[in-house]
């Protein structure tokens, strides 16, 4: 019986020839990722167990991007007990305030995971490095424990949702319409415990980074993992980053998938999920005029160079609205240099917004940006839970980097389409 | 066995509103605890007691993959959660630090808020005491309760270690363990092939307590329709 892409990786990683849906298989781990938030309680479950090393510092990443730099006392002592681990094992990917970037920007720009990669990472969107056609799931803290001591960690193989994308972008359309429509269609939980295979023609359209915002937000949909082919422009994006050596794997032709679903790219408006949950996907269309006070664009899904750039032109000449604050976050210190060289810092300053050192702080309320009751933003983030950016009574609208720029303009949910010419 | 009365929240509970982000970087499991639940149901920490029971809908835990999430529920007294289904991050998490889960849509769907509930972890035998309805989820592997009884993944492994090769040629067992009585030491015999053979459905549960639990813990969640 054919094997699908995860599915290949898994048995590779497992020493197996074959495995099927449903197989319990023990595999070796090329990654161990956590951040400041899990690592901590990662370190706590480590040293109780009384565990003495790492069973590779070269093969763990380390990333302090939640609550950095940090916004108070209790994440500072949260850090220091990452940030001693990493001295104490000395840690090879061990990344802190200056050069540290989002975690799953971060990993893929320095080369850190590539294809044919297994990986677990103590963060839920570690499922981005999908995008460079490896297996990338996330996991808790006990888990990054046992993988950092160990090496291997224990999987079920899942089933697949084979996702067959077709035809070409309309203008101001990307790689998050393409997720949030497809998280609309299936639900929250519509992929629990399988994969999200993407194939088809569609996928040369995507740039590497509509393909991580697409394998990010993998597990909006409850899905294991997210993964593309490797193609040419896979090669070209580790190209000089990866040094290890690279593995493509490929789904038989008679790889079993258990739903098939069909994205022609064509018909594909731009997108939103109105709060609170990814699922409640409306066409901008549909809902364009409703107020905002906030709109933030950055994060693991949306800070790449790509997404600054679209964000940019859109800004370009123009001023956020009146009572509207934007918040820019550069997902990386590369991504934010090349914002600054490419003078896109200059119009995001001239249009009036923050520009912000690399963070996840509101993505998850964290910090840099958390509302008030009653408020509203439009985000290029990934979820939009009850209280995610701040008060239990403020909403987050899900959406791109070019609606939610055009809505820091308008003040309002709105399409680019929208904007008067400048 | 675990006795209480019951909290009923609805469908797709996400770790966000188990635990706000907000709190995330509270030093210890009770502080965590204090702000439990607070965004959908400020009242939770004032009216829980030890041994209370949680209930949800589908895709319970969904979201991030903060293993605060289910310490956050355990601390603050609660026995065990009942929920139609989990979220798989969440499900791992729950198992590798020893806390019961169990899927059982039927109880999920029939169990109201402030029911008193008993659940037997091990049979999955669940009785809502107020009303003398009586549900079963899938029980536990022996293994998963053993998880539970040694306090998660961890400590559970410690006490596995000798007889495992891969394990125990890094793992530096702690003076406590390592003078654990002999009888604590179940061999570790797990292997590729074990693997291969236990994936089909007719698996003999004589043979799963010696399989480390994370993926067996997978192997537990429903497939939905």
């Amino acid at each position: 019986m054919g094997m699908t892409m995860t599915q290949k990786i898994l048995a590779a990683h497992a020493g197996l020839t074959e495995v099927k849906a449903g197989d319990l298989i023990e595999a070796k781990l090329d990654i161990v990722l956590g951040n400041d938030v899990t690592t901590p309680v990662a370190v706590d479950v480590f040293d109780k167990a009384g565990f003495q090393r790492v069973f590779d510092k070269d093969k763990i990443a380390i990333v302090l991007d939640h609550y950095t730099p940090c916004k108070d006392i209790k994440s500072a002592e949260l850090c220091a007990t990452a940030r001693n681990f990493a001295k104490r094992f000395d840690i090879t990917h061990f990344y802190d305030v200056g050069n540290v970037g989002i975690e799953h920007a971060l990993l893929p720009e320095k080369g850190i995971v590539g294809p044919g990669d297994m990986i677990i990472g103590a963060d839920s969107h570690t499922c981005t490095y999908g995008a460079l056609g490896a297996f990338s799931t996330g996991v808790g803290s006990t888990d990054m424990a046992a993988g950092m001591a160990t090496g291997e960690n224990w999987f079920k193989v899942p089933s697949a949702i084979k996702v067959t994308l077709v035809g070409k972008f309309r203008p101001h359309v990307s790689g998050k319409d393409v997720i949030l429509h497809l998280i609309g269609l299936i639900g929250v939980d519509g992929a629990l415990y399988k994969s999200l295979e993407f194939v088809g023609e569609g996928v040369a359209e995507l740039t590497m980074d509509d393909r991580f915002t697409i394998a990010n937000m993998a597990i909006e949909a409850g899905a294991k993992n997210g993964i593309f082919p490797v193609d040419d422009k896979t090669l070209d994006y580790v190209k000089g980053r990866f040094t290890r050596e690279i593995k493509i794997y490929e789904a038989d032709a008679d790889a079993v998938y258990e739903q098939e679903v069909v994205i022609d790219l064509n018909t594909l408006k731009p997108t939103v999920s109105l709060p609170h949950l990814p699922s409640n996907t409306k066409t901008v269309d549909e809902v364009s005029g409703l107020a905002i006070d906030q709109v933030v664009i950055g994060s693991c899904t949306n800070g790449r160079i790509s997404d600054m750039r679209i964000a940019a032109e859109i800004l370009k000449g123009r001023k956020v609205a009146k009572n509207v604050r934007c918040i820019v976050i550069p997902a990386t210190q590369e991504v934010y240099m090349q914002c600054v060289k490419e003078g896109l810092a200059e119009i995001f300053i001239e249009a009036g917004c923050a520009l912000s050192t690399p963070t996840c702080g509101p993505c998850l309320g964290g910090h840099m940006g958390c509302m008030a009751a009653g408020e509203r933003a439009v985000a290029t983030t990934n979820r939009n839970f009850v209280g995610r950016m701040g008060h239990v009574k403020s909403e987050v609208i899900l959406a791109s980097p070019a609606v939610a720029a055009a809505s820091a303009v308008k003040g309002a949910v709105a399409c680019p389409c929208e904007l008067e010419e400048v | 066995m675990y006795q209480g009365k019951a909290f009923q929240y609805g469908d797709n509970v996400d770790t966000d509103v188990i635990i706000p982000a907000r709190y995330l970087n509270a030093p210890s499991a009770e502080e965590l605890a204090k702000h439990c639940m607070e965004d959908i149901d400020v009242n939770f920490v004032k009216e829980v007691e030890t041994g209370d029971i949680m209930v949800g809908g589908e895709n319970f835990g969904c979201g991030s993959s903060r293993e605060h999430a289910p310490i956050a529920i355990r601390a603050s007294g609660i026995s065990c959660v009942i929920a139609a289904s989990f979220a798989r991050i969440f499900y791992r998490n729950a198992i590798n630090i020893g806390f019961p889960i169990l899927e059982c849509p039927e109880a999920a769907a029939r169990i109201k808020k402030g029911d008193t509930v008993t659940v037997d972890a091990e049979s999955g035998v669940i009785t809502n005491v107020t009303t003398g309805e009586v549900f079963h989820a899938t029980p536990f592997p022996a293994f998963i309760n053993r998880i539970i009884e040694n306090g998660g993944l961890l400590p559970y492994l410690v006490k596995k270690q000798e007889g495992e090769a891969k394990l125990t040629s890094i793992l530096h067992l702690s003076r406590e363990t390592a003078s654990a009585p002999k009888s604590w030491r179940v061999p570790f015999v797990f292997s590729k092939r074990w693997a291969k053979s236990m994936a089909t459905p007719s698996i003999s549960p004589r043979i799963l307590p010696v399989v480390v639990p994370s993926m067996l813990a997978e192997s537990l969640c429903r497939r939905r329709p």
